[in-house]
């Protein structure tokens, strides 16, 4: 009787623990259109560093506390 | 790495559309299509607050995860960008967005829908970058030069912000230092303001 119940408590429990192993993947498909070039290889000759900086520095336009001391 | 974001300082936006201008005019969109727009919560009320909004190029896109073509595609900046070649038009993506972002153009008679059309945080598309090609389907590539989205560098009173989050957030937060508030910037209060505030009250009475 005390290992039925054993039996039946290990089976309930790993059915809670082991649940999720079931369910399907939920993130989007993968892309299937065409590959497109990084943002810094056409004017930037692929200098990922140089064109970060162009960037932030440009973004630094946008603070009119730097604009106006 | 850079994660590019727009940023919108609703205490600033004095809601002139000169960002959606800029954006139309910049990337040539046609009749119809409007990649942006302003948002005024409380209109001709006092204390009325506007916010420009279009695609917020999200981290974890309902847009990519709803297309059933697998149009939809991150790069490395985090901009959210679509190959209008793989795009069959259903809309599924525009009942997606909590933003309205994608666009589609009326292309012939009973309402067609023609290929979806957003903001593209001026990153072009999966075309060669600066070609006539690119300009055609997805607008001008300014990121690629190296220049930020026309619609934020433009804004006369620079409540739209685009750029790397880190350093938006930056600019953002030296200006809450100075003005000396901050924290209202988003959120239930500042849109409808507190019970006492013109805005709740005219809804108040409205309901009456």
């Amino acid at each position: 009787m005390k290992s039925t119940s054993l039996k039946i408590v290990a089976a309930l429990a790993a059915a809670c623990l082991l649940s999720a192993c079931g369910e399907k993947v939920q993130t989007a498909g993968d892309y299937r259109g065409k590959t497109d070039s990084k943002a810094y290889d056409a004017n930037f000759g692929g200098d990922k560093a140089k064109w970060e900086a162009a960037t932030r520095a440009r973004a630094q336009n946008q603070n009119d506390h730097k604009r106006i001391p | 790495m850079a994660r590019m974001k727009f940023l919108c300082d609703s205490d600033r936006c004095i809601e002139c559309n000169g960002c959606v201008t800029a954006c139309k005019n910049e990337h040539e969109t046609p009749w119809g299509i409007s990649r942006r727009r302003v948002v005024t919560l409380g209109d001709g009320l006092p204390g009325e607050k506007s916010v420009s909004v279009a695609c917020m190029h999200c981290s974890d896109a309902p847009c990519m995860a709803v297309c059933p073509t697998d149009c939809f595609y991150r790069t490395d900046e985090g901009v959210v960008l679509h190959d209008k070649d793989q795009c069959i038009g259903c809309g599924y993506c525009f009942y997606a967005c909590p933003f309205g972002a994608p666009q589609f153009p009326q292309t012939g008679n009973f309402g067609m829908r023609g290929k979806m059309d957003k903001c593209t945080f001026c990153a072009g598309g999966p075309e060669k970058d600066g070609s006539a090609e690119e300009k055609k389907k997805y607008g001008n590539n300014r990121l690629a030069e190296g220049k930020l989205p026309l619609c934020a560098e433009m804004c006369s009173t620079k409540a739209l912000l685009a750029g790397d989050a880190d350093v938006i957030s930056e600019i953002f937060r030296e200006r809450a230092l100075h003005r000396g508030k901050g924290g209202e910037l988003w959120g239930w209060k500042q849109a409808y303001g507190k019970d006492g505030a013109p805005v709740a009250k005219a809804v108040k009475e409205e309901k009456k």
